[in-house]
Order: C-alpha cells, then structure tokens, then sequence
C-alpha cells in the first residue's frame, strides 16, 4: 500500500479491532478509510466492485472470512473475472486480488472450513496462491497484488500463528516457482499451504527411519511449477501429496506430471 | 446483420436491436470517450454509440482475428477496450464492470461517469438488488439505465415479478429515478441528459427506466413470432410508433435534410458490405495466440524490477517452523 496509491484492501470488518484476524491491523490508521474499508455483506457486489476497479487500473484487494463466502461470487469470479482478459483479446487485465482465509480447525463445520482451491485452480485465468510459511505469505502476497492477472489468495488460518524471519524490506515471490524445502533421495513429497510444517515434520521423522525425503512446496497452485516435481520424481521414483482440502488436487499434480513427462503440454496454466 | 447471417459463417448468437435503437443513439451524444459503459447481450446500438469501429464488430461477428475482441467473444460478449465499452451474455452481469469503474472514477476524483444498461429481465436476478444498494451506499457516479420491453426472452414480465413495477424497486435501494418514453426523442433525451449531468455532478446514483420495444426475435436474424409469446398487435402497435420510421419520414419531407440522409444511409451500406468483405477475407485467431491471450502474466514495475535482481530464496526454518496445534 506503501508502493503504489492503487492499492487498497476491503471486506468486512477490515477497519475494525479485530483486523480480520489481525490481518489488517494497523492500516486504516496509516492509510485512512478510503483505501481500508468495511463493508455490507454483500460478496458478489464487492466482487464486482474488485472488478470494475481492477480492470480501470486500480489494484484492489478483497477479503473474504471465509473460502466459504466466495461462493456466492461464483458466477463473477468463473464468468467474468477469469476470462476477461481472454474475452477483450488479450487487451484488458484484471490486477486484483483475493484473500480468502480458510477455518482454523476442530469444531467449524462444513460451512467454514472449505478450501475449494481445486476448484480455483482448473479455472483458466486465476493465479491460486497457497502460502505455507510467513516468509512466502509476505512475498507471495506482494506478488499477487503486483501482478496484473486476477489472484486467489487462500490463507489457512492454523498458520497465523507460525513464526519465522521475515525482512522488513519488500520482496515479491514470483508466481509459477516451487520450493524445494528439503533435499532427498527417497521420496518426493509434494505439500501447499497447511501441509508444508506437516510434512517438514514428517520429513524429520522419516530420516530417523533412514527414509530421506524430499519436501516441494508448491506455493501457487496456478501457475502450477510441475517441472520441479516431476525433477524430483525422476530422482526419488516415489511420490506422496499431502493436501487439506476436500477435491483431490494431488490427483492433478500426478495427473500433469505424467502428461509432462510423456511431453504433453501439460503447461496451459 | 439479419441480411448475412444466415449463410452460416457466423457462428455467434445474435441478439438484434431492433426497435430499441432511441438509448444507444440518444446516449452517443451525451458520454465522453472516458465514460465507461457496459451493456446486456444486445449491445450492437451501444457499441457502436460508444464509438466502437463498425468493420472490427463485423469481423468479431465472423470470430477473426481482426475483430474487435480478437474473435475470442463474438456478438454476445463484444466489447471496445478503446472506446471504454463492454458487454456480456449474463443477465444482469452488465451492473458488474461499471460498479466497479464508479468506484475507480470515484477514488481517483475523476470527472468520468459509468453507464450500466440492462434490461427489466435483470430485475429477476437478485445481483441487480446487491449492485444497487453498494451503488447507493457509496453514492457512485453510475447511471443506470433500463430498457424494459417487458420482456425476459419469451416471458412477459407480470409472470416473472410479483409486484411489476420496476421503478419503486430501484428507489427502495436508495437511488432516484424516472420512467421515461423511449419512443418519444426529444423528452428521452432530456431525461438522459439531467441524469448523466447529476451523476456527473457528484450527485451519487440514478436511474432512468426506458420503456421500449423489440421487434426482432429475442435472439437470431428471423422473427419468432411463430411461438406465439406475445399478441401479434402488441408489436404492430409498437412498430406504427417506431421514432426511427417517424424520423426518416421527417428528414425526408425536407429536401435539404432528406438528400443528406439518402447520402449517409448509401455510405452506411458500403460501409457494412466492405466490413463484411473484409471480414470474410481475414484469418482466424491461432489457437497459440488465444492461449496466450489468458493471462497477461506480468507485474507492476515494481516488481518486475525486482525479479531482475539475483532473488533471495526464504527457505523457511526448516526445523524452527511450526504449526500450531488445532
């Protein structure tokens, strides 16, 4: 926000104390209330308004409190956001982003705990962003809202609480680049968001077993990096995805890395 | 159009204009190139109001390369990035971009309105209420304009609304408006212009709810009366009423006025001829080029310049992250 006076971040209750989880805390004070703001409950209107402005060159950042919420604005983000580009002949873009957070565990039922990154994902023309550690949450998100295609930020909301070193100056994360966490020969194993801690844990236990594994996280789901796994996967000849949701994903990664492989064009993200 | 298209070598479903051509012309008089406007389906009189090239919409038809939209959108979601004009084959998806460009507009203190037409088919579709009230609440600078023919498709609106009335559904939102004669010229025009001067003005939202009338079919170049939705009266007293027959008959009373119109109507005919000339003669968008055409894939300068810089790679502490138990 300090960047460009472009930016500017809305949902409900992103002015308030609560700061949507802490998320926005501190912005309406710095930046004031025409560029951080609440807003009725109204998810397709306030789609609608990230696309409009978006497309008019302003650079919005939607909230949403749940994954959940977003669908309501199915019809704006799959009929119009994804494809606007595509539909104005490759002249119009649409830099806006999505944040959508995802329940934080036990107890929030089927109405709060969706991920639906899947879904997103198989949708030509979204970038699907799903950060595992802070480090990439910061360069991730300054990406997106950088980035001139429309993005889908989803954050789980166990990982708030995650600690790491994380500099204070900007950097951007470019989309389409996964991350090899860990080196080994044994096993590939291929996490995002929610499951990267899991399966560095995991990885861990496994080497006091002598199994070394080695641990991609993948941090955009589209543009998908295949070629990093499929690198991995000639080395280990053994692959695991661990993902929480609820649509197999993991069935896609080993979906397109045979399609890689055999020299498909696996790449159309 | 309705000339061409049967030969088959456009592909695109095609929703005529005809006997709703009094907002399009009225409203190219009134907005500026930086006013954003957007349109239902049957756009063809607002794209070409907005100031949209007649041989680009002719090719987008034929879906080449040419066209307006690249040949990726057709008639239904035809649009001119240039001339600030768009569309979509969604019902009640033409409040969508506007919304939005009002708010920019707004945020940015510009003097430029955003123009969102649709028809009283809209008023089914809950998003209509939603946009409405944001427009509202934010006192944007959107006109809203609907053309009610009273017709969704092929169902008449007393079957689709309970209460019929589409103008006290608008004002419940929180946004002035009026009814107003589409086939009466000069009070349409008036209407439109102090609504466009409020909103440009400052003054938040309006409304202005045309009455119209279509003659052609709802969707293709022949007539479906054969499916008998509507009383074979109702459209020939609209079309005994049609302004745009009253008016050539008028310009043509006056020699002076009359041989100028014989000159631009014979212009206009070579002018469609040689846009579908050349629309038949151009290629075809390459399956590579469309592909492309998704994803812009670039970023702000800022970052772009960044990404030139040898990258720090955040590992993450690998044994020092953890996750909190749930």
């Amino acid at each position: 926000m300090e960047l460009d006076p472009n930016v500017f971040v809305y949902g409900i209750g992103a002015d308030k104390k609560s700061a949507i989880f802490g998320s926005t805390a501190g912005l309406v004070q710095q930046f004031g209330p025409k560029r951080v703001f609440d807003t009725p409950i109204s998810e397709q209107a306030l789609t609608a308004i990230a696309a409009g402005a978006a497309h008019a060159g302003l650079r919005p950042v939607l909230v949403h409190q749940r994954v959940d919420f977003m669908l309501y604005t199915m019809d704006h983000l799959v009929n119009w956001i994804a494809s606007w580009r595509y539909v104005s002949g490759g002249r119009a873009t649409m830099p806006l982003t999505i944040r959508a957070i995802v329940g934080k565990g036990w107890g929030q039922g089927p109405q709060h705990s969706k991920t639906l990154h899947s879904w997103f994902a198989h949708v030509p023309g979204f970038q699907v962003v799903i950060p595992g550690s802070p480090a990439d949450a910061k360069g991730l998100l300054m990406s997106s809202i950088m980035s001139n295609d429309p993005t889908i930020f989803i954050e789980f909301r166990s990982l708030y609480a995650m600690k790491e070193e994380v500099p204070d100056k900007p950097y951007f994360i470019k989309h389409g680049q996964a991350l090899v966490r860990r080196s080994g020969k044994d096993l590939t194993l291929v996490a995002f968001g929610a499951t990267v801690s899991m399966a560095m844990a995991a990885a861990d236990q496994l080497s006091a077993i002598n199994i070394d594994a080695e641990v991609i996280d993948l941090r955009t789901l589209a543009p998908l990096d295949i070629a990093t796994v499929v690198t991995s996967v000639a080395k280990t000849r053994r692959l695991l995805v661990a993902e929480m949701g609820w649509l197999k994903f993991g069935a896609a990664v080993r979906g397109r890395g045979r399609d890689h492989r055999r020299g498909l064009r696996g790449d159309w993200q | 159009m309705a000339e061409y298209h049967p030969a088959d070598e456009m592909r695109c479903p095609m929703h005529f204009c005809i006997g709703q051509e009094s907002v399009p012309a009225a409203l190219s008089l009134l907005l500026h190139q930086d006013d954003v406007m957007m349109s239902h389906y049957r756009s063809h009189g607002y794209y070409l109001g907005k100031g949209g090239s007649l041989a680009e919409m002719v090719a987008e038809f034929y879906g080449k390369a040419t066209g307006s939209n690249g040949g990726l959108a057709g008639s239904m979601e035809l649009g001119s990035h240039e001339r600030n004009f768009c569309s979509g084959a969604i019902v009640g998806g033409s409040m969508l971009i506007p919304l939005g460009t009002a708010f920019a507009q707004k945020y940015r203190g510009a003097q430029d309105i955003s123009v969102s037409v649709f028809g009283d088919g809209s008023f089914d579709e809950g998003i209509i209420y939603e946009s409405m009230n944001l427009a509202a609440l934010y006192k944007l600078p959107l006109l809203a304009i609907c053309e009610n023919n009273k017709y969704a498709a092929n169902t008449e609106v007393s079957k689709r609304l309970g209460r019929p009335e589409l103008l006290p559904k608008v004002e419940a939102m929180g946004i002035p408006g009026e009814i107003v004669d589409g086939y009466d010229l000069d009070p349409l025009f008036a209407t439109l212009t102090a609504a466009a001067a409020a909103v440009r003005a400052g003054e938040g939202p309006r409304y202005v709810e045309v009455l119209t009338y279509r003659f052609c079919a709802h969707v293709g170049p022949q007539a479906d009366d054969y499916l008998e939705y509507r009383p074979a009266t109702e459209v020939a007293d609209w079309q005994s009423n049609d302004p745009l027959a009253k008016l050539r008959a008028q310009l043509a009373a006056d020699p002076a006025t009359g041989e100028k119109m014989i000159r631009i109507e014979a212009d206009v005919e070579l002018e469609v001829a040689a846009a579908v000339d050349a629309a038949k003669k151009a290629p075809f968008p390459s399956p590579e080029w469309a592909l492309g055409a998704n994803s812009a894939s670039t970023y702000a300068p800022i970052a772009e310049g960044f990404f030139r810089e040898p990258q720090p790679v955040f590992q993450g502490g690998q044994n020092e992250t953890r996750l909190e138990p749930f």
